[in-house]
């Protein structure tokens, strides 16, 4: 959370977040080149840039999977949802690694010529463009996202449209596999490399698909049509039944979520969007007094929906109330930050008001 | 009620009970990381056997020839070894001003396939007697279906220096005056390789530039001389 921006608000697990990533990428390149040169003996040696080449445009692909694994990954087993934590570290990474890819083409295919590298890379004597066209055209998307994946961007253009813009995440995902299979599968590789690239399409597009069912089931459950009373105020369940910290998210039609969370033997209930990403605040728990959005660590006092001084994030409060025994959310919801009367939880055996 | 996990926050000490799986998804995602590395650099494709040795330079007299390209005919009487220029460009303007005469050559050797090129560094005028080009050998029209390579990197100086990867270097190096040339298998299995030309024995079509490292029949006079086939390949069809 923040209420001045930095570059960067570095913690430990931040530091030894990137400190892994950056060890596991220079792994990496040394495993491929280390195996390339023992695998690929003289005179038959593949060129070391050419292996360096190979190595960074690779792991671009193997980062650019995990990247994309990780939003359906936290969806179907909620216990992942600390790899959201500093995803944007791994983009922006991904992005590093690709532009060393490129870095190493120009210099080399481009390089020690009599015409401009970029132009001799991209494009054809005869006008038209290759295999590397796509390449490009991911690099500079991947750019794009790298460069906006500051909470400056998030904040200037608000979390939806932020996260529309940074889906084009998967049009750069696309571009790279044009890439690859124009480029790469079309030089007669071993079946090793167009298994490894359809294996990742695959297992990525099932992650997507079942990640998508599993939250479409959800939304689509929404309240039963006993559980609205007929001013339209939605029954939640049984509320006893919420553990202490934590809540329970109601769909209440309409693409809405509200979680309701309960502390100690009070109720609340605020949007399940948190104002940072929107992030699922119901699959957050309540830390020093605060809701805590799983992602980022965002934090809203519970009855009012605002972050703590000095932080100025603010979500949306509901209305609760107890009728006949049962704990009712009012469906249209408070504007944000505006204060609510958390209500005690019922009794089975309290008088019915 | 079973008590729910607590969750991870980026400020806060990670949760006992969640170190262990962090270690075992990073874990994961590391050993798998690096398993791809591994098969992935396995799966390349054999470069092929040119070899471009940088370590050491060679010295070569003879005769410098012009065609079909600037090459020097040693005066051991051996195959002819074509000459190019540092980086992506062909011979430099010493070479050149030596053709029709004896010529003492200094660079790094490159071959493959019995394939002789020498990346010049130095060139010199050579008293010695030199031989002048052997006789010139028709060998008929073939339409030869192919891959337009540059010399110099199918030779050795990048590997692989052929393939659809490689299009981009490939024009570039033909571009600067790298001698083009084609390579097939015959049916016995043997490799050929023919430098390219124009029909009029100049300079390759420009319309083949666009089409170097992709697939394509090219049909033209085959001719063999010092130890070189050269093909005067037809324009490409439309």
């Amino acid at each position: 959370m923040s209420h001045r921006y930095r570059a960067v608000q570095w913690t430990r697990h931040k530091a030894v977040y990137d400190g892994v990533i950056a060890g596991a990428c220079v792994a990496f390149v040394a495993v491929f080149i280390g195996i390339g040169m023992a695998v690929h003996r003289p005179p038959s040696e593949v060129s070391v840039p050419i292996l360096l080449m190979r190595a960074l445009g690779t792991l671009a692909i193997v980062l650019l999977h995990v990247v994309l694994a990780i939003g359906p990954l936290s969806r179907l087993w909620p216990r992942t949802t600390f790899l959201l934590a500093n995803r944007r570290h791994l983009g922006v990474a991904t992005f590093l690694v690709a532009l060393l890819h490129a870095a190493v083409v120009l210099g080399f295919y481009g390089g020690f010529g009599v015409q401009n590298p970029v132009l001799a890379v991209l494009v054809r004597p005869d006008g038209s463009v290759g295999f590397e066209f796509p390449g490009f055209l991911a690099l500079l998307v991947l750019f794009v996202l790298a460069a906006t994946s500051h909470d400056i961007w998030l904040a200037f253009l608000g979390h939806a449209l932020w996260k529309w813009v940074h889906m084009a995440a998967y049009g750069a995902y696309a571009l790279v596999v044009a890439h690859v299979a124009l480029g790469v599968l079309a030089g007669k590789p071993s079946i090793f490399l167009p298994a490894l690239l359809l294996a990742g399409v695959l297992v990525l597009g099932g992650l997507h698909l079942a990640a998508g069912r599993r939250e479409r089931h959800r939304d689509a459950r929404g309240p039963s049509p006993h559980a609205r009373a007929e001013d339209g105020w939605i029954d939640i369940g049984d509320p006893a039944s919420i553990p202490d910290q934590r809540a329970r998210v109601l769909c209440i039609g309409g693409g809405h979520r509200v979680a309701i969370f309960r502390v100690g033997d009070r109720l609340t209930a605020l949007s399940n969007v948190c104002a940072h990403q929107g992030g699922p605040l119901g699959e957050g728990q309540v830390m020093d007094g605060c809701v805590t959005c799983p992602w980022h660590g965002y934090q809203y006092r519970p009855h009012d929906g605002q972050s703590p001084p000095p932080y100025s994030e603010r979500v949306p409060t509901y209305e609760l109330r107890v009728r006949g025994g049962r704990v009712q959310v009012c469906p249209t919801p408070n504007a944000p930050g505006t204060p609510t009367t958390p209500i005690a939880i019922p009794s089975p055996t309290s008088p019915r008001p | 009620m079973t008590p729910p996990q607590p969750i991870y926050v980026l400020y806060r000490p990670l949760p006992a009970t969640l170190l262990a799986l962090v270690l075992a998804v990073a874990g994961s995602l590391a050993g798998l990381a690096m398993g791809v590395a591994a098969a992935a650099a396995w799966g390349q494709p054999d470069p092929g056997p040119g070899v471009w040795d940088t370590a050491n330079a060679a010295t070569l007299t003879g005769h410098v020839a012009a065609h079909p390209y600037p090459m020097l005919l040693p005066h051991d009487g051996s195959a002819g070894v074509l000459l190019v220029g540092v980086g992506k460009v062909g011979p430099p303007g010493a070479v050149l001003a030596l053709v029709g005469h004896g010529a003492r050559v200094t660079g790094y050797p490159l071959e493959r396939g019995g394939l002789k090129m020498l990346e010049v560094q130095e060139a010199t005028a050579d008293h010695w007697p030199s031989p002048a080009p052997g006789p010139a050998v028709g060998l008929g029209v073939h339409a030869i279906a192919t891959e337009i390579l540059d010399s110099k990197c199918y030779l050795g100086a990048m590997k692989p220096g052929h393939g659809p990867g490689h299009k981009a270097c490939a024009i570039l190096c033909i571009a600067g005056g790298i001698p083009p040339m084609i390579a097939w298998t015959d049916a016995a299995g043997r490799t050929h390789h023919a430098l390219v030309t124009g029909p009029d024995g100049g300079p390759m079509p420009e319309a083949w530039r666009p089409r170097v490292a992709d697939r394509v029949v090219v049909r033209g006079r085959l001719t063999s001389r010092d130890g070189w086939l050269w093909m005067a390949a037809d324009a490409p069809d439309p």
